[in-house]
């Protein structure tokens, strides 16, 4: 059992990955966007952050790069139902500053729970 | 006394006879045409004739007995006197006064001009001299004319010339000296035919045979020799000369050396020549059209070229020939300008939707300009072709239209795939907890099936943004390709013909072979439903080709030089409009009918193939099919197939 912050501005998104999440026995902490998250980061301790990249204040790759500063044990996973802007493939980017998983919307239930067991696992 | 009788009548015969001498003699003098004037010793007059008196103005009975004197002017008279008395002393018969003028005195006081024959008579009474006197006043007058006519001649500043019929040169004034630089001397009596140059000599018997038949040659413009063998261009004018009898003894001839204006001729003809090469050498095309009637006075090569005319082609047509017709493109609209440019007398600038010879519509960029030339109102056009450049500009429309449709397709994307994420994922939650057997879990299958052909939509929407060039590898296309047909084959309806035409040699170009698969599958689908449910023909071919300045012209990422391999997909279906084709690469346009085509196939072509460093084109007409050329670079790295990963290369 890990505990896993999770972020993303779609309320229907972070119910649905919370309840995936959940239901392998993690405990989750939502937040809609990256200052939150960072407050709530520096509440508890998190195993694994789960994160969208394009959210209105502070998106996530600005709260990657802060998580790696901050804590570089710390598992990231990003995830994105954008595809690019211009040149710009912001899951790459995502991959290059440091996320361990990138993971495109939508994810199969299957899919993004072995994301979670191969992160927490190699945790472990 | 018969003897002395006969001797006076011998003597009164003798008498009579005298007489009758006499009186014949004085018969003679009286009516003699010249004036006579009989003169004493003395100096006195002693008998003068009728024609003396009519000359002088006097009666004879005024003047016998007086001096001779009074027929002399007061200024010679003493002089008179003195020579009078001289040739007293040597009478002989002799002209008076040679060398000098002689004037004779009127009663009037009037003088004028005479000559005076002397001729000394011996009589008992001594020595008489009968004067015959001749009025010269007219000769004179006749005298000095010519001479006036010879000062005009001679100083004029054409030289004049005259021949005889045998074309002997008669004369020579002093302007056909400065011309010719012959002296009258060395000239006057040779043959004229000195100044002809001798390939020209055949003119002279032409010249000679008019003036034969009494007709004049005017302004005949030929060239004649100098003394010093220099050639010069005059215009001659030659005219018969009549004697007094009416009949033609000659000719003459007045030169007029026209070098000068040979050479202003030569320069306008040269300025000419200079403007018509300019005229026809600039790039654009110009026109002159009388403003009136709109009809080409004057029209360049490259004008004409532009309109697939020759200038003489268009000449005299009016701008009717060269309008696409439609409105504001056509007479109507033409004349709107041309009205706005002679009102304003500015230049007016405007695109013209004009017709080639060929029917084909070209747009032309124009300025024309009211002008006079030579007193005609005409308009004065300057084109030039800019159909090019307004395709080039719709291909930019059409770029920035497709980036910006990429851009909302991205975020159209995004919302979408954070919609699908609950919907397929918390669906997938509730059927993981449900025996398959119920109703419900069937129920909510068809809700994740829905769901996940969502996602499929979404990422082909996705795929029309560019492709990662960093996950490409080089490849052999032509593999690819013959791999892709074979998969073709087995999908295409029995009525429908795979023709292919790959040839056995790699074609490498750098790639992802997963998406020019799909290019290819997307253009057999899209040519399959083209062709409907008739019988048609695919055709697949693969070449290589070396892209010319024309095709790199028209395009924005591909430059002249650059060797690409070409695929053409080329269908026998229904084809398309210009209007289909021109948004045939928007997402979502489609004219299949509903749920036949998602409208994606073809813009996410463009997307790979705008991705691979490519271009796509596409040639239709409706009831003509359509062909696709994808152009892709070429790869000239050395880098060989065997070095890649077997999975992209095999």
């Amino acid at each position: 059992m890990a505990k896993i912050l999770l972020v993303d501005d779609q309320p229907l998104v972070l119910e649905t990955l919370a309840k995936a999440a959940s239901d392998r026995g993690h405990v989750v902490v939502t937040a809609v966007n990256g200052l939150k998250a960072m407050d709530a980061f520096h509440k508890e301790k998190f195993d694994l952050v789960v994160t969208d990249i394009i959210m209105p204040e502070q998106e996530g790759i600005s709260l990657i790069m802060e998580l790696r500063r901050e804590a570089p044990e710390i598992k990231i996973i990003a995830i994105s139902g954008g595809g690019r802007t211009g040149n710009v493939e912001f899951l790459k980017m995502a991959e290059k500053l440091g996320a361990n998983e990138t993971i495109r919307k939508p994810v199969r239930l299957n899919d993004f729970q072995a994301a979670l067991d191969r992160c927490l696992g190699t945790k472990a | 006394m018969p003897a002395q009788g006969s001797q006076t009548n011998s003597l009164l015969q003798k008498d009579e006879a005298l007489r009758q001498s006499e009186e014949r003699f004085r018969r003679v003098v009286e009516f003699a045409p010249n004036a006579m004037v009989m003169i004493a010793p003395s100096g006195t007059i002693e008998m003068v004739n009728r024609e003396a008196e009519r000359l002088f103005g006097y009666d004879r009975a005024e003047l016998l007995g007086k001096p001779v004197e009074v027929l002399v002017p007061d200024r010679f008279r003493d002089m008179h006197q003195g020579l009078r008395d001289l040739f007293f002393k040597l009478p002989a018969a002799r002209p008076m006064g040679p060398g000098r003028e002689l004037f004779g005195r009127k009663k009037d006081g009037r003088e004028f001009p005479l000559e005076i024959g002397l001729n000394p008579i011996e009589t008992n009474d001594g020595t008489f001299v009968l004067s015959a006197i001749v009025d010269i006043s007219e000769r004179r007058r006749r005298e000095t004319e010519a001479g006036h006519l010879a000062a005009i001649v001679n100083s004029s500043g054409d030289p004049i010339i005259s021949k005889n019929l045998m074309g002997v040169v008669t004369s020579w004034n002093a302007a056909a000296e400065r011309l010719f630089g012959y002296r009258a001397n060395e000239i006057v009596g040779s043959n004229i035919a000195r100044l002809i140059p001798p390939e020209r000599l055949d003119e002279e018997a032409m010249i000679l045979r008019h003036i034969k038949n009494g007709e004049r040659i005017e302004h005949m413009e030929t060239v004649r020799r100098r003394k010093d063998g220099s050639d010069v261009a005059v215009s001659l004018t030659v005219s018969p000369i009549f004697d007094r009898t009416g009949t033609i003894v000659g000719a003459s001839k007045i030169l007029h050396d026209i070098s000068d204006r040979l050479r202003a001729a030569d320069r306008l003809r040269l300025s000419e020549e200079r403007f018509r090469s300019i005229f026809n050498a600039v790039a654009e095309g110009i026109f002159i059209s009388d403003a009136e009637t709109g009809a080409f006075v004057d029209v360049n090569g490259p004008g004409a070229a532009m309109y697939g005319y020759t200038p003489e082609e268009m000449l005299g047509h009016d701008i009717g020939l060269i309008s696409s017709g439609e409105s504001p493109y056509d007479m109507k609209g033409a004349f709107a300008w041309i009205t706005r440019a002679a009102a304003t007398g500015e230049v007016q600038q405007f695109d013209w939707h004009g017709k080639r010879k060929d029917g084909a519509l070209i747009w032309v960029e124009v300025s024309i300009r009211f002008a006079f030339i030579s007193g005609r109102k005409v308009i004065l056009s300057i084109a030039r072709d800019v159909s090019d450049r307004r395709a080039m500009e719709a291909q930019l429309r059409q770029a920035m239209k497709m980036e910006a449709i990429g851009t909302l397709a991205g975020g159209v994307a995004h919302e979408l795939n954070n919609l699908l994420q609950p919907i397929i994922m918390m669906t997938e939650i509730v059927m993981a907890d449900m025996p398959p057997a119920r109703k419900e879990f069937r129920q909510l299958a068809t809700v994740l099936d829905a769901g996940l052909k969502a996602t499929d939509i979404v990422q082909r929407i996705l795929a029309f943004g560019r492709v990662d060039e960093a996950s490409h590898a080089l490849l052999d296309l032509a593999l690819v390709l013959k791999e892709g047909i074979a998969f073709i084959r087995t999908i295409m309806p029995s009525s429908i013909t795979v023709k292919s035409e790959i040839g056995d040699g790699e074609v490498r170009v750098r790639g992802d072979k997963t998406q020019l698969t799909q290019i290819l599958i997307n253009l057999a689908t899209n040519a399959r439903d083209a062709i409907g449910d008739g019988v048609g023909t695919l055709s697949i071919s693969l070449r290589s080709v070396v892209l010319d300045a024309d095709f790199a012209e028209r395009s924005t990422t591909l430059a002249a030089g650059t060797r690409c391999a070409v695929l053409e997909v080329a269908d026998s279906g229904c084809g398309m409009d210009a209007e289909t084709m021109q948004r045939v690469f928007e997402p979502f346009f489609t004219t299949k009918p509903v749920g036949k085509g998602t409208g994606l196939g073809m813009s996410v072509t463009h997307g790979i193939v705008t991705g691979h460093g490519g271009v796509v084109r596409v040639d239709s007409a409706p009831g003509r099919g359509t062909r696709f050329s994808i152009y892709l670079p070429l790869e000239e790295s050395v880098e060989t197939l065997t070095d890649l990963p077997a999975t992209e290369a095999r």
